[in-house]
């Protein structure tokens, strides 16, 4: 592989990985895996990893997805939608944020719940201005379904739901004055990025979707308020409604780039910008079979740029990750409303984005306020006793393990929750912390807040 | 310990054969009361801790808990307990015997505790079987805090200290010493010595001195399980619990509830509480002086006047009933005093509020009309509801118990036509903001039911809710005003309004109880009403702990099926002219 990314081939880039001497598959490759396609992996999940190989894995990953996608009789799945259903009954979305994270937490599918975070952030609609539990719970769920499939059935359905329209105010759509919020947000925001359209694009596909409404909550269309004129929009004309303004949408060559790119971006790597050349393979890849998302995904994560040193630790931890991250690496169980919470302290409440934008990522999620707050939720989950591990202290996960002895369970910590290696003297000081005096769960658990207080940790 | 005393070690030293003089028998005869500092803030003592293990330990109750397969699993897997399990066990192998009879062993001639503020520290006297069970006792205690130092690597963690002959172990942060059969552990150094001092035949002013304990102690009834004593005064001057104690108060709810109770607090210099187990029940009664005559004009409303009846009314107990709050206040004379009750934003509100209620009342002041066409009688019924699942209403996903106000008029052909303006005023109110919200509208309607007159209105279904399981939660109510005579019944729906009617009827409205206010509630209807929204128990209880499914449904049956052991529970609050009490009761069944 070259030196930098510019200099890449994108083939082999985005050719599948092959262990080698050099670039074995190990925990730290099986860990990264997992750090990326889902939040992380805890130990017997990295052991069979290893055990099957990286192609396995991610096809493991991709199965489990499609599985709990399609599977109605999924008992997780009957289990979450029926934990949804009961929390929609109170009507305050606050409940559902927790609910989410606990689905993110206990998930068999990683990769889908990763993959519709991604597109919350992405359709970013915020449980503020919705306020309605039920609309959220919905499009959560839209989302879900369409997380891994084609993508302009999910643009055509988010173009209906009520969450988004009551987000970008448009609710009531009416010929005579067009709202051209959702018609903006489509080109800017969803589909194909600034400097891809002009204000007259606007103009005329808001036209496109007048008439569609939200009334008690749901999608109605209008037919007295739809403008069945001829618009004219990125180069076509005709009688154009909301579905075929979707079509002409996902037709231009920049949406299947734009999209490729956010999933590299969400993926891949923050900093740098995988350069256009680099991205093209796969927004061909949606051109060409029909905006499928999942195979692009795969082919993400099996590829050997994934693994390589050019993407490993190069993405900031988000605040979910980190959290989530954190419990499902130790086995962890806590409060999620006071994770909910905890997240929000520090930049991510889910089902609050900030804005229509989403999330901003990247170096964004650190600042020295929010890096105090992110140690401080570790130290809270572990030091301060909120979460419980393996079903009791931190002793008890590494027993399960038959971790023994202060190097040995620093190195496995290390293992399970570092991307990147930490240096000689920072661990000298953690297998010392660990040998201390007093409690060995508390000492385990002080180191472990010690390594969340780590620069190398909050990366991913 | 060792600090404080390591000074005082050779003067003492010459004091030892003094110490051990004194005849063990004058010792003997001092109470725990007598050992302890006049400035003891908090005294608790168990005349018969034996008696509490055997009611509490030997219980059905208990062993039936414990046999459940939940909890059998819950104690036999759960890895923080083995720590405990494993030490217990070490513990009896090096006393002998089991626990239970080392605990026995140790206290069954009495254990009292006490905090004294002047040391700022706790000091527990427990009285043995004799003086061997307790050295034996105490050298297994130090034995096993030895090994569990030196497992640390502290081999020398365990200080020694001797004071008038007496040695003291201090284990972590506590003092441990015993004299005959007598065991004592301290937190403070000072308090262990003036134990000593006290027991070795000092003469210092101890709390058994202290008038206000004095007073206290004269109140305490024979055969007591537990009995504690709380020097108000004290805490009064330090001024802790200055915002409950405060004479303003600055929530209506609290002010409304407790006001007379956070009164005669203020007032009082000290608080008991008595506790009595048996196997059938538990009944804890706190109490403290009460002056009657003293009482504030603007707290008259929470206790009556002493030449009225100012009890409470009797409950009524419509089918399902699982609380019912019965309780004796002027309505009237609270929202009049409000000015001297709360603070000036509090007051602020209530004024606020007088007004806007008024426009609900078609104009007539809500205060001087109003609420003083009311008598100072009022009861507040909850109970489950029941769902008819066969038919096309809704049923919302969660189900609430419904309830009910009952209220009574001196005055009911002023009060009758206005409360009828108040209910549809408030029916409208709903519809506006039902329709703004697209939730379902109320329709008004009204029924005769003996000679009383139901006002109702039910939840016109929508016609995507029919037949709905998980419905909202606005198809849990049909609100209904009853009106009969003096009686007034504001009902969350028909069914509960029209039981309490018929109760009312029936004239079993009339009765009292010797109370001011009563609070029944009857655990089993509780649980099966709990058990209605079992689902919603598990996913809060999942969100909550991070259970997966299987613990969060084990926990929760295991509450419904706890709740099922307990057949009542029962406040009162029962004022007379020297005392003020709360009374606490529970009782069980075991019987199951």
């Amino acid at each position: 592989m070259s030196n930098t990314l510019t200099q890449l081939d994108p083939n082999r880039a985005w050719a599948a990985y092959e262990p080698s001497a050099k670039r074995p598959w190990n925990v730290a490759r099986a860990a990264h895996l997992y750090r990326r396609a889902g939040f992380s992996a805890n130990w017997a999940e990295l052991q069979s990893a290893v055990k099957g190989g990286p192609q396995a894995t991610v096809r493991g990953l991709m199965a489990d997805a499609a599985h709990a996608a399609a599977s109605k009789d999924d008992q997780f799945e009957s289990q979450m939608n029926a934990m949804g259903r009961t929390m929609m009954a109170g009507n305050n979305p606050r409940t559902l944020s927790a609910w989410w994270l606990y689905r993110m937490r206990y998930t068999p599918s990683q990769l889908l719940e990763k993959t519709t975070l991604f597109w919350h952030g992405h359709f970013a609609t915020s449980a503020a201005k919705v306020t309605k539990a039920k609309m959220m719970l919905d499009q959560i769920a839209l989302l879900r379904r369409g997380a891994l499939g084609e993508f302009e059935p999910t643009v055509r359905a988010i173009s209906r739901d009520p969450a988004m329209l009551v987000w970008l105010d448009s609710t009531s759509n009416r010929k005579i004055r067009p709202n051209e919020n959702y018609a903006r947000e489509l080109m800017e925001l969803f589909c194909l990025g600034i400097g891809n359209y002009t204000e007259t694009d606007i103009k005329q596909m808001a036209r496109a979707f007048t008439g569609w409404e939200v009334r008690k909550g749901k999608f109605v269309f209008n037919r007295w308020q739809h403008d069945t004129g001829s618009k004219s929009f990125l180069g076509a004309s005709g009688e154009f409604d909301g579905d075929d303004a979707v079509r002409i949408v996902l037709e231009q060559p920049a949406a299947s780039r734009f999209i490729a790119s956010k999933l590299v971006r969400y993926f891949v790597s923050d900093e740098p910008a995988l350069p256009d050349r680099l991205v093209e393979p796969l927004a061909k890849q949606l051109r060409e079979n029909g905006f499928v998302i999942g195979p692009v995904v795969e082919r993400i994560l099996s590829s050997d740029l994934f693994f390589s040193e050019h993407v490993a630790a190069r993405k900031v931890r988000s605040p979910v990750d980190l959290g989530i991250g954190l419990l499902r690496a130790l086995e962890g169980a806590t409060d999620m409303y006071q994770l909910a919470q905890s997240l929000d302290q520090v930049g991510q409440a889910v089902m609050y984005p900030p804005n229509v934008k989403g999330w901003d990522g990247g170096r964004a999620w650190i600042s020295s306020s929010r890096l105090l707050g992110r140690a401080n939720l570790v130290g809270a989950l572990t030091v301060g006793g909120r979460a419980k591990f393996a079903g009791g202290g931190l002793h008890t996960l590494a027993r399960k393990h038959n971790v023994s002895g202060p190097a040995d369970t620093v190195d496995w910590l290390l293992d399970l929750l570092v991307a990147t290696p930490v240096p000689r003297a920072v661990r000298g000081e953690l297998v010392s912390l660990l040998q201390g005096r007093g409690d060995e769960g508390k000492n385990l658990a002080r180191v472990v807040s010690a390594i969340g207080a780590l620069p190398e940790f909050q990366l991913a | 310990m060792k600090r404080s005393l390591r000074h005082l070690t050779l003067p003492l030293a010459a004091l030892l054969l003094v110490g051990l003089l004194v005849p063990a028998t004058r010792a003997a005869d001092k109470s725990p009361a007598q050992m302890m500092p006049a400035t003891t803030l908090f005294y608790v003592e168990l005349d018969d801790p034996t008696k509490l293990y055997q009611t509490l330990l030997d219980h059905p109750l208990y062993k039936r808990v414990m046999e459940l397969p939940d909890v059998k699993a819950a104690i036999e897997n759960n890895p923080e307990l083995d720590g405990l399990k494993q030490a217990v066990s070490v513990f009896e192998q090096q006393m002998g015997m089991p626990w239970r009879q080392a605990l026995d062993g140790v206290t069954s001639k009495g254990v009292a505790l006490g905090i004294d503020m002047a040391n700022k520290g706790g000091v527990l006297l427990a009285r043995g079987k004799d003086a061997a069970t307790v050295n034996k006792f105490r050298d297994t205690v130090v034995q096993f805090a030895q090994q569990a130092a030196e497992d640390q690597g502290n081999a020398n963690a365990i200080e020694q200290a001797e004071y008038r002959g007496i040695t003291a172990h201090k284990l972590g942060e506590a003092y441990v010493a015993t004299v005959g059969d007598l065991m004592i552990v301290t937190s403070n150094g000072k308090l262990g010595q003036h134990v000593i001092d006290a027991h070795l035949g000092g003469d210092a002013f101890s709390l058994a001195d202290d008038s206000d304990f004095k007073a206290a102690l004269a109140s305490k009834r024979k055969g007591v399980t537990g009995w504690a004593y709380l020097k108000v005064r004290t805490l009064r001057d330090l001024g802790v619990a200055g915002d409950l104690l405060r004479p303003k108060n600055e929530d209506p709810g609290a002010e409304f509830l407790l006001g007379g109770v956070l009164n005669a607090l203020r007032q009082a210099p000290f608080l008991t509480a008595e506790i009595n187990v048996n196997k059938n029940d538990l009944r804890l009664s706190v109490g403290m002086p009460h002056d009657a005559s003293k009482l504030s004009k603007s707290r008259q409303f929470f206790f009556a006047p002493s030449d009225a009846n100012g009890s409470a009314p009797k409950p009524l107990k419509p089918d399902g009933t699982m609380l019912s709050i019965s309780t004796y206040r002027n309505i009237a004379q609270f929202w009049r005093a409000s000015p001297d009750l709360f603070n000036e934003q509090e007051a602020a509100k209530l004024a606020q509020a007088d007004q806007q209620l008024s426009m609900f009342f078609g104009g007539r002041d809500f205060g001087n009309d109003i609420l003083a066409s009311l008598e100072p009688r009022f009861q507040f019924i909850v109970a489950r509801q029941t769902f008819n699942t066969k038919g096309d209403r809704p049923i919302p996903a969660i189900k609430l118990p419904a309830f009910a106000l009952v209220m009574e008029t001196s005055k009911p052909e002023l009060m009758h036509p206005y409360m009828q303006v108040a209910f549809t005023s408030s029916v409208s109110l709903v519809n506006l903001g039902a329709s703004m919200q697209g939730y379902p509208m109320l329709m008004p309607n009204n029924a005769k039911r003996g000679k009383a007159t139901l006002f109702s209105a039910d939840y016109l279904t929508l016609p995507e809710d029919k037949g709905k399981k998980d419905a909202h939660m606005v198809y849990n109510f049909t609100p209904t005003m009853s009106l009969h005579g003096k009686h007034i019944v504001l009902a969350s729906t028909r069914h509960i309004a029209e039981q309490v009617t018929d109760l009312i009827l029936a004239d079993k409205a009339d009765e009292t109880v010797q109370a001011n206010t009563l609070i029944e509630i009857d655990p089993r209807i509780a649980s099966m009403a709990l058990r209605d929204n079992k689902e919603h128990l598990i996913a809060d209880s999942m969100l909550k702990k991070g259970n997966d499914r299987a613990t969060a449904t084990r926990e929760v049956d295991l509450l419904l099926t706890a709740l099922q052991y307990i057949r009542g529970a029962d406040l009162k609050l029962v004022p007379d002219d020297k005392t003020l009490r709360v009374e606490l009761g529970l009782q069980f069944d075991y019987e199951k």
